[in-house]
């Protein structure tokens, strides 16, 4: 990439995705407390100089378990998009090059996928494979995999043809080196905000499928199960879901910002 | 476009034939309605004899009366019937009917219709006995207009205690279609039912007891728990029984806030069938691992009795507090029993609970923390409500679960039973010799107090064998708008509304 100045939302974002790395990194090393030690006397504590966010209906320190919730629905997010990419880049991949018959099967099936509700499918996935943290990343990937092989499909068959990969099959390169040395470098700008986008939306995901008690597995911590426990006490504690909550808005935040920074930058 | 027209006929149809019924439906005054909100719709069966959900029955049996009926210490008053007599050999049953007892269609309930009632609960009319011991009913015959005698196969002193169940209701033997047309004899009638909506019960003003103070009933279906406190405080309900001490800290000053317990036996129940915890030690270690009181302070502020076997307060015939405080928490007893059983350094446990039920869910969560201490690595599952009854209850497929099991009739059977090896639904797979002995004694047995000395030893064989990790039934607290009052807790998963009256405004 040249060097180029690039826009003040762009320096906006990468700040706040550093706060979320930092956070993650904090709750890797060390929490304040133990996210998942009870106390009787700290039940829904209010925030104080000790428990900075307060207690949860355990009386487990909130912040302790924003800390290694953030990194549990982080890596279920990055999980989830690394399974709906790697596949929906080989899907996308081959239909988008080759066409053909290949595009047609595949592609139908991709829409027979998509055409059900994303949650309806995670449902059915996960009461094939049993609900847990694992499970909920290998269904909701499984569940990515179409609108990644969407967008994939449409850049290689925008490519396909361009001049210089006729140059390069001209000059002998093979299939499969062309598909993935000569073309997916020239789409990556698509692929990357995409893998972004992707991963707000495995956020969210993570925590409709946690509220619905299918996700992960209390007592660990996530935002989503964090959100629906909180939910429980909106009147008498509306601190509790209000913490999650922000946090959840900004982690979607920062990502979205820096998706759209992603994208204007390339355009720049 | 022909399927609205089939639902408004389906409708009408539901609903015109209970209009036509000779209900006191007159204009009522504001004050004298309530609206109870209630988690789920009569799905079932409007019959009595086909309700199987705890839910239809509280509510049917506001609608319906059997020959007694219980009240809300638990003992059986007569209600249909004035009064019985037992013949020597405990065989024969003689029910004296009560004068002027009529259905809500305004006919009187005759010894027909208790004839017609109790053939059809026993299974001889076609219809499957709700609870087996209805098969027992072996003949009814009517002596005459007021009296039915009844004769049993089998001596059962327990009986009268099945026949109060709303299951046992009588009915006018001329209604044919009583899945969708409920007629009955208790204190209010059922006048319109709007499915997944609401049911609307009018007061009866023919009814032979004390009549019921509100002139009229809404109960409004509230599938999702977590509205419940919205709509309490929006005001939309007036009323809901089954409310945890998270929800009712949220409501504000307009409700009174009545504790009962919810009648059932929660337990961290174990599977004695699989390894380790056929082992009695090891069963022994979770028991003396269990901090009861933590529990009851993390999860619900306290509310709610520890237990210490299969059986609840609300059962104080049978009830044994002392068994409750068999198990105090002792860490090194626990690591020592485990050392014993061959598991020095703890073991590895699966705790599956269903995951529509929250206050297993948070009793599980701390469990899971209590059982670090003797080095025992307790995994949740969480799993859906038809999948556990399939899998863990029917299928007893899993180590162990939290889940609360209740009583659906009066007698120390009823909680007892599913801990004999050879019962179909021991999902615990419980197996001693010395309690099927009592078990099948306990059947035998005519006598009340034997009975009952029979049913304690029983209690203290699951409680010492550590047949499960028995925690507590759960403190539960109905809201009630400060304009009502006479709410009245049963032994049984009821709703009495008859009790209930508006308050005089001064």
């Amino acid at each position: 990439m040249r060097n180029k100045k690039r826009g003040l939302q762009f320096h906006i974002a990468i700040s706040f995705v550093a706060v979320i790395i930092a956070l993650v990194l904090w709750g890797l090393i060390r929490t304040p407390y133990d996210p998942k030690v009870m106390d009787v006397s700290l039940k829904l504590a209010k925030s104080s100089a000790d428990h900075l966010l307060g207690c949860d209906q355990f009386g487990r320190d909130i912040l302790s378990r924003i800390l290694v919730g953030i990194r549990t629905t982080l890596m279920i997010a990055l999980g989830t998009n690394l399974i709906g990419a790697f596949i929906g880049l080989l899907v996308g991949a081959v239909t988008g090059y080759f066409g053909g018959l290949a595009d047609e099967v595949l592609m139908r099936f991709n829409d027979a996928v998509l055409s059900f509700p994303s949650i309806l499918l995670s449902l059915v996935i996960i009461a094939l494979l049993g609900s847990g943290t694992y499970q909920i990343t290998i269904a909701m990937g499984i569940v990515f995999v179409p609108s990644y092989a969407r967008i994939i499909r449409s850049e290689f068959m925008k490519c396909r043809n361009m001049d210089y990969v006729q140059s390069v099959r001209l000059m002998g390169a093979g299939a499969l080196r062309i598909m993935f040395i000569h073309i997916l470098p020239n789409i990556r700008v698509t692929l990357l905000t995409s893998l972004v986008i992707g991963f707000n939306n495995a956020v969210l995901c993570e925590a409709a499928l946690s509220f619905l008690g299918i996700g992960v597995q209390p007592p660990q911590a996530s935002l989503g199960l964090m959100l629906s426990d909180a939910q429980a006490y909106l009147f008498a504690r509306p601190g509790y879901a209000l913490t999650v909550g922000f946090f959840m808005v900004f982690l979607i935040l920062s990502f979205a910002l820096l998706s759209d920074a992603l994208r204007e930058d390339a355009h720049a | 476009m022909k399927r609205v027209v089939l639902l408004i006929a389906c409708v009408c149809a539901l609903t015109l034939p209970v209009a036509l019924c000779g209900c006191g439906g007159d204009k009522a005054e504001k004050s004298s309605q309530i609206v109870v909100g209630i988690a789920q719709d009569l799905e079932d069966s409007l019959d009595p004899h086909k309700a199987v959900a705890a839910g239809t029955k509280e509510v049917l049996f506001n609608v319906y009366e059997g020959l007694l009926k219980p009240d809300s210490r638990g003992n059986l008053i007569p209600a249909v019937a004035e009064s019985y007599e037992v013949s020597d050999d405990g065989m024969a049953y003689t029910f004296h009917l009560r004068n002027g007892v009529t259905f809500h269609n305004g006919n009187k309930v005759t010894a027909e219709d208790v004839k017609y009632s109790l053939l059809k609960i026993a299974g001889k009319t076609g219809d499957t006995p709700m609870i087996p011991a209805y098969a027992l009913i072996d003949e009814v015959t009517v002596e005459d207009a007021q009296t039915v005698c009844i004769s049993l196969s089998e001596a059962d002193v327990d009986f009268p205690a099945y026949l109060a169940m709303v299951n046992a209701a009588i009915i006018p033997a001329d209604n044919t279609t009583p899945d969708t047309v409920p007629i009955g004899t208790g204190p209010f009638c059922l006048t319109s039912r709007t499915v997944q909506d609401n049911i609307l019960l009018t007061r009866y003003e023919d009814y032979w007891g004390t009549k019921a103070y509100l002139s009229q009933v809404k109960f409004r279906i509230v599938p999702e728990i977590d509205t419940v406190v919205m709509n309490l405080r929006g005001g939309s309900l007036d009323m809901y029984a089954h409310l945890t001490t998270d929800q009712v800290a949220q409501l504000g000053n307009d409700f009174q806030i009545l504790e009962g317990t919810m009648n059932l036996v929660q337990a961290l129940y174990l599977n004695n069938a699989v390894k380790p915890l056929d082992d009695v030690r090891v069963r022994q270690a979770l028991c003396y691992a269990v901090d009861r009181k933590n529990i009851l302070e993390l999860t619900s502020e306290g509310k709610g009795t520890i237990i210490g076997s299969s059986m609840f307060p609300a059962f104080s015939k049978y009830y044994m507090p002392e068994l409750s405080r068999y198990y105090t928490r002792d860490i090194p007893k626990a690591k020592e029993l485990l050392k014993q059983a061959g598991y020095p350094d703890g073991f590895s446990l699966t705790i599956t609970v269903p995951s529509n039920y929250q206050p297993h869910i948070n009793t599980a969560q701390v469990i899971v923390e209590q059982l670090k201490d003797i080095g025992v690595n307790a995994d949740i599952k969480l799993v859906e409500w038809n999948t556990w009854l399939s899998d863990t209850y029917m299928g007893r497929n899993y180590e162990s679960t939290v889940i609360g099991v209740d009583a659906s009739y009066l007698t120390g059977r009823a909680l007892l039973e599913r801990f004999y090896s050879k019962a179909d639904d021991n999902f615990t797979n419980f197996s001693d010799p010395a309690y099927d002995a009592l078990y099948e004694k306990v059947i035998t047995l005519t006598d009340e107090d034997e009975k009952t000395d029979c049913y304690k030893a029983m209690e203290e064989i699951l409680t010492k064998d550590a047949a499960n990790v028995y925690i507590q039934d759960m403190a539960e607290f109905v809201a009630l708008r400060n304009n009502y009052e006479g709410y009245e807790f049963y032994p049984l998963y009821v709703l009495d509304m008859s009790k209930i009256k508006p308050v005089q405004a001064e």
